[in-house]
């Protein structure tokens, strides 16, 4: 058992070596151009220079307010979203009269590119945090509300079944089979609604904000300093990227009774799945 | 005691009238004694196992009574265990939680007691902490009997239990089965498509033909037990029952080994006979 956790453990890590390889190629390639004058610092500046940069930001305290704030508006944002579709798609998903009520109005809002409310969030809620949270909480819902909407539809009637011989209905059934058997689906819009979150918060803080990721990125390219830009976008991936690990994580406490889930896991904990995971 | 009196079912076909809609049963009276094993055979399609669903509480009766130890049925209740063809095992529970899901209000402890003494019935003690999807399909069904026996039920419905395992496991769960029905006697109604399986197990056959389903045979098995699958007798009583299922016995008639298979012939040509008569 040790021995063979061991080994995966080992060939987990070789993986994860084996990924870091051509990043770090690029990186050196890319420092070495910029050292030798081949790329205009102006446009590229070099790795190191990066670092520099956001060290510099880091240690002026700057850094982490930015980043405190645009992790609190994905937090509210996400939130919120989950928060509706989660009240929306049990209702839409549990009832069919609820579905043929409100799932076709959904389904049409659904069709609007959501920048595109970013002018009337604007307008009826202002350009501080509250539009902002708004649009991010929109990008959330969709994902979620459409995963556990279809989750709860494709419950297996039969295992209703066996709650029902045990006398189960309304909320019992709900947390006794309902529930559990949705999970899986709820995950998968949990994690595809954070995405959208991260990448709305972007268009959020694009549109006129004074902090946060969004904004440094705008004011990098207003001030002329690349370095600062592509010091956020590696901030948003490494952010973006730890998020979704917690709730994999979380997933993966909650789902460990799913077959494709561990079994596939355990069984190619060397191939796919772990890696992805794991390479932060 | 279980009792069945002018019980039939229609099921209404969309877009039919008030006179619309198939009946999938009609008219069955039928009793089975407490402890009593009943095995219900028939045609597919001729409302066996609406019958069993209806007196699960599964379905209701569009006429008719169903009294179980002097109560009508009118649902699901807990004296009447069900087993379903498949498992229908809850995945994320592990097999003591499975087996524990019916139970009421019990403390945790309670509960894992009596889950654990249900296993321990079907020879499956050891695998309590499992998740299902490490059981082969033999060891699910046994875990889903174990959750149907678990509240100690007057009264076992089985809706072909063992239809979907193979031969073997099989033979061994229904010689399973009667070891648990010598402990505390509950009344058993099962459906089967298997003469064997109905002749091995079953004090009484009833017998269901036709669409709707009528009863066409009502007897007692009147063998000794323990039986065995190779005596003369239960030879004779299958050739009977095939008659019945309007397999016409020709010469150099099936071995003991193709019953099942006989009989969905049987069932073929019930349909293909019910076709023709429309």
């Amino acid at each position: 058992m040790t021995r063979r956790r061991n080994r995966s453990a080992a060939a987990a890590a070789s993986s994860v070596l084996l990924g870091v390889v051509v990043p770090a190629l690029l990186l050196a390639a890319w420092e070495v151009a910029s050292r030798a004058g081949l790329v205009r610092p102006n446009l590229l500046p070099a790795p190191s220079m990066v670092a520099a940069t956001l060290l510099d930001l880091a240690r002026s305290g700057e850094l982490a307010d930015h980043v405190e704030v645009t992790l609190l508006r994905v937090l509210f944002g996400f939130l919120l979203g989950t928060a509706a579709a989660t009240l929306l798609g049990a209702l839409t998903g549990y009832s069919p009269l609820w579905r043929r009520l409100l799932d076709p109005t959904l389904q049409a809002l659904r069709s609007i590119p959501s920048i595109a409310w970013v002018p009337l969030f604007i307008l009826w809620l202002g350009i501080f945090e509250a539009s902002k949270v708004t649009l991010i909480a929109v990008g959330v819902f969709f994902p979620v509300y459409l995963n556990l909407m279809s989750g709860l539809q494709d419950v297996d009637r039969k295992l209703v079944e066996v709650g029902r011989v045990y006398g189960f209905s309304g909320p019992m059934l709900v947390r006794r089979v309902l529930l559990p058997a949705t999970l899986p689906a709820y995950f998968t819009g949990l994690r595809g609604g954070l995405g959208l979150g991260w990448m709305f918060v972007v268009a959020a803080e694009f549109m006129g904000a004074s902090e946060g990721l969004g904004f440094l990125l705008v004011d990098g390219q207003q001030t002329g300093r690349p370095a600062v830009i592509i010091g956020s976008i590696i901030l948003f991936a490494i952010l973006g990227k730890l998020s979704d690990l917690l709730l994999a994580l979380a997933g993966r406490r909650f789902l460990s009774w799913q077959d494709s889930f561990t079994a596939a896991d355990e069984r190619n904990s060397h191939v796919a799945d772990r890696p992805r995971l794991q390479a932060v | 005691m279980l009792r069945i009196a002018r019980v039939s079912k229609r099921f209404d076909a969309r877009g039919a009238g008030a006179d619309g809609g198939v009946f999938a049963v009609a008219n069955i009276d039928l009793t089975v004694e407490r402890g009593e094993i009943v095995a219900l055979v028939g045609t597919s399609g001729c409302g066996k196992s609406t019958l069993l669903r209806m007196v699960g509480g599964l379905e209701t009766p569009s006429a008719g009574t169903i009294d179980l130890d002097g109560r009508p049925v009118a649902g699901p209740r807990p004296d009447a265990g069900f087993v379903f063809q498949e498992p229908r095992l809850m995945p994320w529970l592990s097999v003591r939680d499975n087996v524990a899901f019916g139970l009421g209000k019990l403390s945790r402890a309670e509960r894992a007691s009596l889950a654990d003494a249900a296993l321990d019935r079907v020879g499956l003690a050891a695998s309590a902490q499992a998740l299902p999807r490490e059981l082969s399909g033999g060891m699910a069904q046994r875990v889903a009997l174990a959750r149907a026996l678990v509240t100690r039920p007057s009264v076992l419905l089985l809706d072909e239990p063992f239809s979907a395992l193979d031969a073997f496991t099989r033979m061994s769960l229904q010689d399973h089965l009667l070891e648990i029905w010598r402990d505390d006697r509950p009344t058993m109604l099962f459906v089967t498509h298997d003469i064997e399986e109905a002749l091995m197990l079953a004090d009484r056959v009833v017998v269901m033909l036709g669409r709707p389903g009528r009863i066409h045979r009502d007897e007692p098995v009147d063998l000794p037990r323990p039986r065995r699958r190779t005596d003369v007798r239960v030879a004779r009583w299958r050739e009977r029952l095939l008659d019945d299922l309007s397999l016409a016995l020709s010469e150099g008639s099936p071995a003991a080994d193709a019953v099942a298979p006989a009989a969905e012939i049987a069932d073929d040509r019930q349909k293909r006979r019910v076709a023709n008569a429309r």
